[in-house]
């Protein structure tokens, strides 16, 4: 009888212990999404991650995708000339693409981390406890991200998923809307964001970089371009120039460089700076650089815009030579032919040594990437202007653009005046990622690749790259547009729907 | 009984009487239980001379008196008894039935085998000891139905992992060990030398009353512990030599540039290389980075006993030399396991065991060193050299983005200290006749420190590294565990039952630390640790994570007239990783068993000796808790950065670090398992054969989940559908012996087919994401998991007309790009073009039709010879290295021979492609060309053994004494290319060789000794 006494008591104890707060675990260490946009600091940080989504955290994610403006059209080529080295890259300069591509895979998975990031913030900073005009500008900044994030799709993939807030897994059964519907929330999202976001001259030494009513509208201006709504794009783009917080007073081999970040004519550039620890910066100055100088020799300019450029007083500024003097350490710069396409070298992207990353395997370095610049704005003015009929506007703008380097005045009229304008893209904005979008949009790129490739094979007496057929799978109806990624289209189970043609 | 016991020792007592060795005739008959038994055994000791009893059981030979007989016979006990003065020996034998009466343990609690009613597989403790293996699982494979092994690498130390009747879930299935009653995940700290048996519990029914993780099997571990008698002690020493099992044959240097020569002429270019027999042989790297490395192990045991206290201690150390230069594993363990009976009631029993191993890891070359063009030399010739050239930058660069392999073998610097064990206390009170009250605490921890450093050198501008890092990893774990059963056993007139009742807690903490200093001032090795970092530049991290289960469990045994068995368990589990309102599961399970060779209409005639019938249905609840993270019911907001300010200052952002699902919950497995056990001709014949269904719900798994829902590359873990698995296992044993000769054989074979019969949004996972291929594996609603999905081919191009000819209805071409010499892939669904989404399906299927495992012993007089096969039939495999090194076109090294045997003109081959490296019809692309027959047949194991005689035991003190030669790994049949076929995965991707470390053929000495 005593025993069972003490069993008693002994269960009853061991009961006690054994209650439910035992299994109730708190988690250590991080914080939690329920609990975050609470203050102005969270809040603060919520945008920044929106921000990063622009430069992910290494060099293979989205570094290389810049680069594909360029590869895709007349102006470069792979550049590695080493068949398995980076074989979707050179896959996507030779148009021999699939819907396998990794870096097609790549861009979509960073635009839509970016989208989400801004869509959370969108549905989440208007609770936090901060002034109304604070909520305003985190908002804006986050549409303004979400447009370019879209503007970035589009022009690759076409119609994509629309996600104008945070889905959870269970919700996510989306379909492709139209390009139009992502033309139309691209246009909502930047008319929004110019609403609240600050002019570029009121930014302090803390906050520049970020997003800015100038750059809201530029942005919203290029948009209404793209689509071909040039009365519009017209206005827009007048009204950045009007508001004089953008010039043209940097000589122009100091627009690209990493002394001078955030210049005179720069409207939006993706923030870099070098961190030994945080692996962060660009790592574009490595992949184009040449692979006897610490590169990887990816990108490199052919002759064709060499040849095109001429004389033109960029094109020092723009493409390095076998042997050109570049720098004092570099008087006779070698672009290692051997493994090099074209035998040049991006000038751009070009660091001199002691602006390069001192030590990191993935040697990243501070150089801002210009997305948006003011000779970028005054030329899709110019074009605009004269899809209007406004022939004198144009030729303001364009001529500012050849002023600022010491070229005399265009007077073309009509077709040739179109002509000059799209002549003075190319050899204004060479080498930083726009020219395959250029020539798409404005439904050049079928005969230019024809022009390309009949230089290549037939005409080109180019020491390094005549003879080069990379551009020979192009193929004018379905190269306007790219592949969605396999993977993507799988994981919907059909619902994604390819493009046609891939 | 007892009579024929003193008659035995007495004449044992008589062995010295020196009589006249003079021949004269013995006969007389061999019986048990009053019945004669033919076909017994009688010789002579020391000779072959012997007879055997007729159907009468009547025997008759020739002997003097001074003449041992031996009487044995499969079944029943050895006697031997001296002739002496007799003429007529009439020979009573005792069946050995000890094998039924063995007792098994089944958790918290222990039944004699023949009261089983679930699906249970016994190894003895001295099977592991004859494998020259480091760990126990290595030792377990080819041995037991429905337990499949695949080896874990060949790295050293590595560990096997173990399957039990194949799949349960599409995540996570391995088994929950349990070690002397304590769940745990590591048996590091064992050696095969501690383990006095391992049971297997395979179904629900025998498993259920483990809880999570038990749902994939649960494999028990007994320790050895100390008997009453005599102190005894073991040795047993060994020493091997390890070689690579198989060597890719890959091209020379020649070779080489003949192939890339051959790709670019194809391709309308100028051929590479000008002269390619200058290369002559070139750089065999796999050479170079393999060797024959030694194996040496040594272990100890020790036990004593008395009513009162009893002590079993042990030792053992291991070391091994990795195949792959560069690798190496050393480790000690040490055990000591104490019984005091303190009152006649009261047993009080401490356990501690410890193991400490260093593990020199060597970096993974597999894959890249046999993608390495062997026209490139590993070193710099020496004019390249200058004096003060850092020793890590003595290296060519490579030609393809592999950097060398001597150098990255030369910079590897990584090693591993691990230290873990348990310490248990526990004390088990009689209260009262039948009622007993166990309380059982132990404390398992483990220290894992990884100390990494990576020398600054420069090869060339992708292999480089110009800043030199060292780091420290410290993680520790503690598990506490502590169990209060209390049970109550009765036999009332016929029936026999007992009741279990008990609380169980478990907390588990990890603490981790890691830190990272960059810039060590040179890469000498006195310097690489974090105090030579340079300041500022340091990164470090750390965190606990908590885990902790509260189980009730209760637990029924009944047996009617030792006849007819019945088990019901219950168990409720709450987890802290679920979140509120999902934290509890209860999972019950019953079983029942009908020992039909009792019954009356079953003669005792011995064909039939032991007949049982069992059933058994339960549901057991898995929380994954080694997968699955404690975060996974949140989403949890981690750092990224971005750069902000003239200052250029990186500041800090705040971004979703996961995705979180707030409505996860437990797993359940439910099986079925029908059994039925035979013993036949006096238990010569033993027949094992069990038929499953296992149903899994809500499987908990990691989910790819749609890139348009921002999350990067990061998926969601979710309950996420519904898995179906059945099979069979059957096991067979044979006994037998003719003359001296005593032989055992065992089958085992394994059959199973599993299916995901629900997915929760109907979305396919996608597993396995090759650089080339792309996804490989593909797990569909409906079908088994992991199954390959790609393009069908249908031969090779010979000429222009049969790619014209290949077109749809309306004369489309469907493969405009092919030229002469390319693969013709199948247009599926006849729309005339070749595209991903319309012209795939299942290509190949992982799964095995069967595993078999196949083991013969024998012994004779002082020698004992065994062997193990083991092998899977039917399955599907995948060599991951093939898209490159098949693709002459590749700048990546190619097999041997693929020059030749690529297409080359009309006719010449119908399977193989042209070399190419442009591919525009895109050859090498995902298709059935890659999924290969991966059945095989191996050698596992191989042994010979001599025992010393007992007169020189007995003249120098010792009480047993073997030497043995054994091999491990000795050869495999099988058609696959890659190295080794027996690859394990998990279920969404298996079947796949992707650069793992090749087993080594290990072939030892060894040496066993009692005292």
């Amino acid at each position: 009888m005593k025993h069972i006494k003490y069993i008693i008591f002994l269960f009853i104890n061991l009961n006690i212990i054994g209650c439910s707060d035992f299994i109730e675990n708190e988690i250590t260490g991080v914080q939690t999404l329920d609990n975050y946009y609470s203050n102005i600091e969270e809040a603060n940080k919520a945008i920044l991650g929106c921000y990063a989504s622009l430069s992910p955290q290494d060099w293979w994610q989205m570094d290389f995708f810049r680069l594909v403006g360029d590869i895709c059209s007349d102006d470069a080529f792979k550049g590695n000339t080493n068949e398995g080295d980076q074989r979707d890259f050179g896959s996507l300069a030779d148009f021999n693409i699939n819907s396998s591509n990794e870096w097609l895979e790549t861009q979509w998975r960073f635009a839509y981390q970016g989208i989400f990031r801004a869509n959370l913030a969108i549905e989440k900073i208007p609770q936090t406890p901060i002034e109304e005009s604070q909520i305003n500008a985190f908002v804006a900044e986050a549409k303004f991200l979400r447009g370019l994030f879209y503007f970035d799709l589009v022009r690759d993939f076409g119609g994509v998923p629309l996600l104008t807030e945070p889905l959870s897994v269970e919700e996510a059964n989306l379909s492709r809307a139209t390009a139009a519907q992502i033309w139309a929330q691209i246009e909502l999202d930047f008319t929004d964001a110019s609403l609240y976001l600050p002019n570029k001259s009121e930014l302090d030494v803390k906050t520049i970089g970020r997003a800015t009513h100038g750059a809201a509208i530029a942005y919203l201006a290029k948009a209404l371009l793209y689509q071909k709504k040039f009365i519009e794009a017209q206005k827009y783009a007048e009204e950045v120039i009007n508001s004089l917080e953008y010039n043209l007073n940097d000589d122009f081999a100091a627009v690209w460089s990493i002394n001078n970040p955030n210049g005179n004519g720069s409207i939006f550039e993706i923030q870099h700076s070098y961190n030994d620890t945080q692996d962060s910066g660009s790592a574009l100055p490595v992949l184009s650089g040449s692979r006897s100088d610490g590169g990887w020799g990816f990108c490199t300019p052919s002759s064709h815009l060499d040849n095109f450029m001429g004389n033109d007083p960029r094109r020092i500024h723009t493409i390095i030579r076998q042997g050109d003097n570049v720098d004092a350490d570099h008087t006779s710069y070698d672009t290692s032919p051997s493994e090099n396409m074209t035998g040049r070298i991006n000038r751009k992207y070009y660091l001199s040594i002691e602006n390069r990353a001192e030590n990191d395997a993935h040697k990243r370095s501070g150089l801002n990437h210009i997305l948006i610049r003011y000779a970028d704005l005054l030329l899709l003015h110019a074009e605009a202007a004269y899809k209007n009929g406004d022939e004198a506007s144009a030729r303001i703008s364009l001529n500012k653009v050849r002023t600022r380097v010491a070229l005399g005045n265009v007077s073309a009229t009509g077709e040739q005046l179109l002509d000059a304008i799209y002549k003075e893209r190319r050899l204004e904005l060479a080498m930083e990622g726009h020219r395959y979008y250029d020539l798409k949009r404005s439904d050049r790129l079928d005969s230019a690749m024809a022009a390309f490739l009949d230089y290549n094979e037939n005409t080109s007496t180019d020491t390094y790259d005549a003879g080069n057929d990379e551009g020979k799978f192009f193929n004018p109806s379905l190269h306007i547009i790219f592949p969605i990624p396999q993977s993507e289209i799988d994981l919907s189970n059909g619902v994604i729907t390819q493009n046609e043609g891939y | 009984m007892k009579t024929i016991k003193i008659f035995i020792s007495s004449l044992i007592l008589l062995t010295f009487v020196s009589l006249h060795a003079q021949q004269k005739s013995i006969t007389g008959m061999v019986s048990s239980n009053e019945l004669p038994i033919p076909g017994v055994n009688v010789t002579i000791k020391g000779t072959f001379i012997g007879t055997t009893t007729d159907f009468d059981g009547n025997f008759s030979l020739e002997a003097t008196s001074t003449d041992i007989l031996i009487i044995s016979y499969l079944g029943y006990k050895n006697q031997e008894l001296l002739v002496g003065v007799n003429t007529i020996m009439n020979i009573k034998l005792v069946e050995n039935t000890s094998q039924l009466d063995e007792i098994v343990i089944v958790g918290y609690g222990s039944v004699k085998k023949r009261d089983l009613t679930g699906a249970v597989s016994v190894v003895k403790g001295e099977e592991l000891t004859k494998r020259n293996v480091v760990n126990i699982q290595d030792a377990i494979g080819g041995q037991l139905p429905g337990v499949q092994v695949s080896s874990g690498g060949g790295a050293p130390g590595a560990e096997a992992t173990i399957t039990i009747r194949g799949f349960s879930s599409l995540n996570g299935n391995g088994p929950l060990y349990v070690v002397d009653d304590v769940p745990l995940d590591d048996i590091g700290f064992l050696s095969p030398n501690d383990v006095e048996n391992i049971q297997v519990l395979k179904d629900a029914s025998a498993s259920a009353i483990f809880g999570s993780r038990a749902s994939n099997g649960v494999i028990i571990i007994t320790t050895k512990k100390g008997k009453v008698g005599k102190t005894s002690v073991s040795l047993n020493v060994s020493s091997s030599i390890q070689s690579v099992a198989k060597k890719p044959e890959m091209a020379d240097g020649t070779e080489y540039a003949k192939t890339k020569n051959a790709a670019s002429i194809n391709d309308g270019n100028s051929a590479l290389y000008a002269d390619p027999s200058n290369f002559g042989s070139g750089t065999d790297w796999w050479d170079e980075i393999t060797q024959v490395a030694l194996f040496n192990t040594a272990a100890l045991n020790i036990s004593s006993g008395t009513e009162k206290l009893k002590i079993s201690s042990g030792f053992s150390y291991q070391n091994q030399e990795g195949i792959q230069k560069g690798g190496g594993f050393e480790r000690i363990t040490a055990r000591l396991n104490t019984e005091y009976k303190l009152l006649d009631n009261l047993t009080f029993v401490q356990d501690f065991n410890i193991g400490s191993s260093t593990t020199i890891n060597g970096p993974n070359l597999i894959s890249g060193v046999q993608r390495l063009e062997s026209i490139t030399d590993p070193y710099l010739p020496s004019y390249e050299l200058s004096s003060d050239i850092n020793e890590f930058s003595i290296f060519s660069p490579t030609i393809t983005d592999v950097p060398n392999a001597v150098g990255n073998l030369a910079r590897n610097f990584s090693e591993t200290d691990y230290l873990s064990g348990t310490g248990s206390i526990s004390l088990n009170w009689e209260i009262i006749e039948g009622l007993s009250l166990k309380t059982h605490f132990t404390t398992y921890f483990a220290s894992y420190e990884n100390n990494w450093f990576a020398p600054n050198y420069t090869i060339e501008p992708n292999d480089e590294r110009l800043v030199n890092s060292v780091s420290r990893q410290h993680n520790n774990r503690t598990n506490i565990t502590w169990n209060n059963i209390l049970t109550y056993s009765k036999q009332i007139k016929e029936h026999r039952f007992s009741v279990m009742g008990g609380i169980i807690t478990e907390s588990r903490e990890h603490r981790t630390l890691n830190a990272q200093g960059l810039n060590i001032p040179s890469n000498e090795p006195a310097l690489r640790y974090l105090d030579a970092g340079e300041p500022e530049k340091f990164t470090a991290s750390g965190n606990n994570e908590n885990y902790n289960l509260l189980s009730y469990i209760g637990r029924l045994n009944y047996s009617f007239k030792e006849k007819y068995l019945l088990n019901a368990t219950i168990r409720a589990d709450g987890s802290s990783l679920f979140p509120e309102g999902n934290k509890w599961g209860i999972f019950p399970s019953v079983s029942g068993a009908w020992v039909v060779s009792d019954e009356d209409f079953i003669s005792d005639d011995g064909v039939i000796s032991f007949l049982k019938i069992r059933a058994g249905w339960g549901q057991i609840g898995n929380d994954n808790r080694n997968d699955l993270p404690v975060t996974a019911r949140l989403t949890t907001i981690v750092n990224d950065f971005y750069t902000t300010g003239s200052e250029g200052a990186l500041a800090i952002g705040g971004v979703p670090g996961n995705v979180g699902n707030p409505n996860i919950k437990w797993e359940t497995v439910e099986d079925i398992n029908v059994g039925i056990d035979i013993n036949l001709f006096r238990n010569k014949l033993g027949i094992n054969l069990d038929v499953y269904k296992r149903k899994t719900f809500d499987m908990l798994m990691p989910k790819n989940i749609p890139a348009y829902l921002g999350s990067g590359y990061d998926a969601q873990w979710a309950n996420v559908g519904n898995f179906e698995n059945q099979g069979v296992d059957l096991g067979i044993n044979f006994k037998t012996q003719m003359g001296n000769v005593k032989s055992n054989f065992t089958l085992n074979l394994s059959h199973y087919t599993a299916k995901v019969s629900n997915l929760a949004d109907g979305t396919a996972i996608l597993d396995g994401n090759h650089q080339r291929l792309n996804f490989l594996a593909r797990t569909s609603e409906g079908q088994t998991p992991g199954l390959f999905y790609g393009y069908v081919t249908d031969g090779v191009f010979q000429n222009n007309t049969e790619i014209n000819s290949h077109s749809d209805q309306f004369g489309t071409i469907i493969q405009p790009d092919a030229q002469p010499g390319d693969f013709r892939f199948k247009d599926l669904n006849g729309d005339g073009e070749l595209t991903d989404d319309k012209d795939r399906e299942v290509i190949g299927d992982p799964t095995p039709d069967f595993t078999f495992g196949f083991k013969m012993n024998f012994e004779y007089e002082k020698f004992d010879f065994s062997a193990l096969f083991r092998g899977s039939y039917g399955n599907d495999m995948l060599n991951a290295e093939k898209p490159y090194l098949s693709n002459g076109g590749e700048i990546y090294n190619s097999y041997a021979g693929t020059l030749t045997n690529s297409w080359s003109g009309e006719g010449s081959t119908n399977t193989e492609p042209r070399l190419t490296v442009e591919d525009p019809n895109r050859n090498f692309k995902y298709s059935d060309y890659y999924i290969e027959d991966g059945s095989f047949l191996r050698l596992q194991n191989i042994q010979i053994g001599y025992n010393f005689s007992k007169n020189f035991l007995n003249k120098i003190g010792m009480r047993k004494a073997r030497i043995y030669a054994s091999a491990e790994n000795v050869f495999t049949l099988t058609s696959f290319s890659g190295l080794d076929p027996d690859v394990g995965g998990s279920a969404t991707l298996r079947g796949v060789e992707w650069g793992n470390y090749p087993l080594p053929r290990i072939v030892s000495m060894g040496l066993n000794i009692s005292f």
